[in-house]
């Protein structure tokens, strides 16, 4: 955006962040990708309310960040809120979290062919960090639901079906139960789904919904929730189909976006170890690439990563192979090299 | 049928049979029959089929009322694979134990304006001590040899905060059992890609309404799936989780199995382990022979025919 190149703020995080955003790195400078980093530094142990305010004015400056998951330290006091959440919506509102859950056929799982897309609200509802202690022994913890943020998600939610060609999107809720927070939910996606009469539109009650993604996936196509089924739908859909290590995610607002891996998990146990799936982490860059209308590069890239994960075969042990992480991305680059050549003989 | 099931086998029960369709009591108040109450807190002991609440009944639900009735404080699921019921997953041997009197299920939510809304979700000190001493109690009991407590603490941090610590506060007296903490998102993850390692889970009421559904799906859904409440004062009312399904009442077409299972729950509760034993091999068997099934398990016979066949094995093996 600035003399041809963009700028995009990074954030390594914790874990196995720090490394798999050094392998993004090292793929984008391979294969000239006209893309500038601007490296936040920000993780559990250092950081402090300016160190926040300077990362969000960061992506405010840059529109566009790439992420590592920040681990939350539970044990501190409840003032002490989640870094990820502080960075997802307090000034930025990036309300729509987005995952797309795809079957690798290079990848062995007990279901097959899943192409689920997960929209979940990300800004309210459980996740308001809004509890007291009302008498000792008592603990009240709010969630809140707006008419203003269901519409806009569920507006979110049918245009993006719309746009992908998708034909029916589910809400997820537990109404029978919360019949005001949940209620508003649902009637505010059916308020939505009217206006799309293209596109068809059901609802599922939570707990049906687990018992059938994981006995009869194939039966959704589109599903949009609150904040918490989100959390809960995306990782049983994620585990669907092999993992954290293979879902990439992105966080949309009106005028910002935020791309990570769609589990947010620290991985903390396998870092360092050069065994980490770096998959998610590469697609989700390829995510921001089509962000930033980079087509041509992130085409590439994803090229390249799926003839890795599913002719070369070559598997991290996550998903059950040998392979480190590094191994991985050489073959990555080779495949990019190999596509390059292809291109520049058809030319 | 299910007690004819049960006196061919000759297990030692005495049954009462209580309806427990709500009516108004003094004060207006809806409540269930006083003599099914007062049945009860006599035998302490309830085996119930599925209930149905009418909509716009004018009453609360029908499970509500019995379990406000009796503090039905801990739901108990246990989910073991079926041998002879194919489901992508086999091998699942867990149990999970879900806090059931408060939580998100508080049922207290109000408008603040126009447009915004606050459902709020209750966790207290007492009800999380007492479902956690339920789970390791339990553990201990029948040879589980970890316990895992469910809860996002990260990001609601006082409330399952709360509940984490009385986990942890309870742990320290039961350290012959394994005491391991788990996010929420992370079990769902991991479950779905190897529930062989989860043992019991303890966890409040939503995400135990999830996740015992999510365990009910992975070994063949609410048809095979038992289910226990545990209340106050030694009562324990044991069902079937699934619906009342009344297109196929009264045609002897249903499952008896998950009804089945849950009797043999109540028979471990009550201490006769070998009867229970002996029903539920009889009712794997019969389902891994395959030749006489319900149709929803694939097969072509009628209930009285899959309970007579259980029957026959039960008397076999005497």
């Amino acid at each position: 955006r600035y003399g041809g190149r963009h700028t995009v703020t990074l954030i390594p995080g914790d874990g196995i962040g720090p490394e798999l955003l050094n392998h993004v790195r090292e793929l984008f400078r391979f294969s000239c990708v006209p893309l500038d980093f601007e490296v936040v530094n920000i993780n559990s142990s250092i950081t402090s309310e300016d160190d926040i305010n300077n990362a969000i004015t960061a992506i405010r400056r840059n529109g566009v960040a790439l992420k590592g998951n920040l681990e939350t330290n539970h044990t501190l006091p409840p003032s002490h809120k989640s870094r990820n959440n502080v960075l997802r919506y307090t000034g930025l509102d990036l309300y729509a979290n987005v995952m797309r859950c795809q079957s690798l056929p290079g990848v062995q799982t007990r279901h097959k062919n899943i192409d689920i897309i997960i929209i979940r609200e990300n800004t309210e509802g459980e996740y308001s960090s809004l509890e007291h202690e009302s008498v000792p022994g008592v603990v009240e913890s709010l969630k809140i639901i707006t008419r203003n943020n269901s519409l806009r998600i569920a507006d979110y939610a049918f245009q993006l079906a719309r746009e992908k060609g998708r034909r029916r999107v589910t809400a997820v809720h537990k109404a029978n139960i919360m019949k005001l927070a949940d209620g508003l939910f649902l009637q505010c996606c059916r308020e939505v789904a009217s206006g799309y009469p293209d596109i068809a539109f059901d609802s599922m009650i939570v707990d049906n919904t687990t018992m059938q993604l994981v006995s009869k996936p194939h039966q959704f196509d589109v599903m949009v929730m609150p904040n918490l089924y989100g959390n809960v739908v995306s990782n049983v859909c994620a585990g669907l189909v092999g993992g954290p290590g293979l879902v990439p995610g992105a966080n949309y607002g009106h005028n910002y976006a935020v791309f990570e891996t769609a589990t947010r998990n620290t991985g903390k146990s396998i870092a360092g170890r050069n065994i980490a799936n770096p998959t998610a982490m590469l697609l989700a860059s390829c995510l921001m690439l089509d962000h930033l209308k980079l087509h041509d590069y992130a085409s590439m890239i994803r090229n390249a990563v799926f003839a890795t994960m599913n002719e070369s075969l070559l598997h991290t042990p996550d998903i059950g192979g040998q392979g480190t992480t590094s191994e991985m991305v050489q073959s990555v680059m080779r495949n990019i090299k190999s596509i390059i050549f292809r291109m520049l003989f058809i030319i | 049928m299910k007690i004819k099931n049960y006196s061919l086998c000759e297990v030692p029960i005495q049954w009462e049979e209580r309806n427990v369709t709500a009516i108004k009591g003094p004060g207006g108040k809806w409540m269930i029959p006083p003599e099914a109450k007062e049945s009860m807190d006599r035998s302490k002991i309830g085996l119930k089929g599925p209930l149905k609440t009418p909509i716009a009944a004018g009453h609360p639900s029908m499970n509500l009322l019995l379990r406000k009735t009796f503090d039905l404080y801990a739901n108990v699921r246990p989910c073991v694979s079926i041998e002879g019921y194919k489901t992508p997953y086999t091998d699942v041997d867990l149990v999970t134990i879900r806090e059931n009197t408060e939580g998100e299920y508080s049922g207290i939510e109000h408008v603040i304006v126009d447009g915004v809304v606050q459902s709020i979700k209750l966790i207290t000190e007492q009800a999380s001590r007492r479902i956690a001493e339920y789970a390791f109690e339990y553990a201990r009991n029948n040879q589980r040899s970890s316990v895992t407590a469910v809860h996002k603490a990260n990001i609601m941090r006082m409330s399952d905060g709360l509940f984490l610590r009385k986990c942890r506060e309870v742990a320290e007296n039961y350290k012959d059992v394994k005491f391991t903490e788990m996010y929420l998102d992370t079990v769902c993850l991991n479950m779905v890609q190897d529930p062989t390692q989860f043992d019991v889970l303890v966890m409040p009421n939503l995400y135990g309404d999830i996740l015992s559904d999510l365990c009910a799906g992975l070994i063949g859904g609410l048809g095979v799936t038992p289910s226990g409440n545990i209340g106050a004062n030694g009562v324990a009312i044991f069902e079937s989780v699934h619906g009342t399904a009344p297109d196929i009442a009264g045609k002897d077409l249903a499952n008896p199995t998950a009804l089945l299972l849950s009797a043999v729950m109540m028979l471990r509760h009550m201490g006769l382990h070998a009867d229970a034993k002996k029903i539920e091999t009889a009712c794997y068997d019969t389902i891994r022979d395959k030749k006489v099934l319900t149709k929803d398990l694939g097969g072509n016979s009628k209930c009285s025919e899959f309970t007579t066949e259980i029957c026959r094995r039960v008397q076999d093996m005497d």
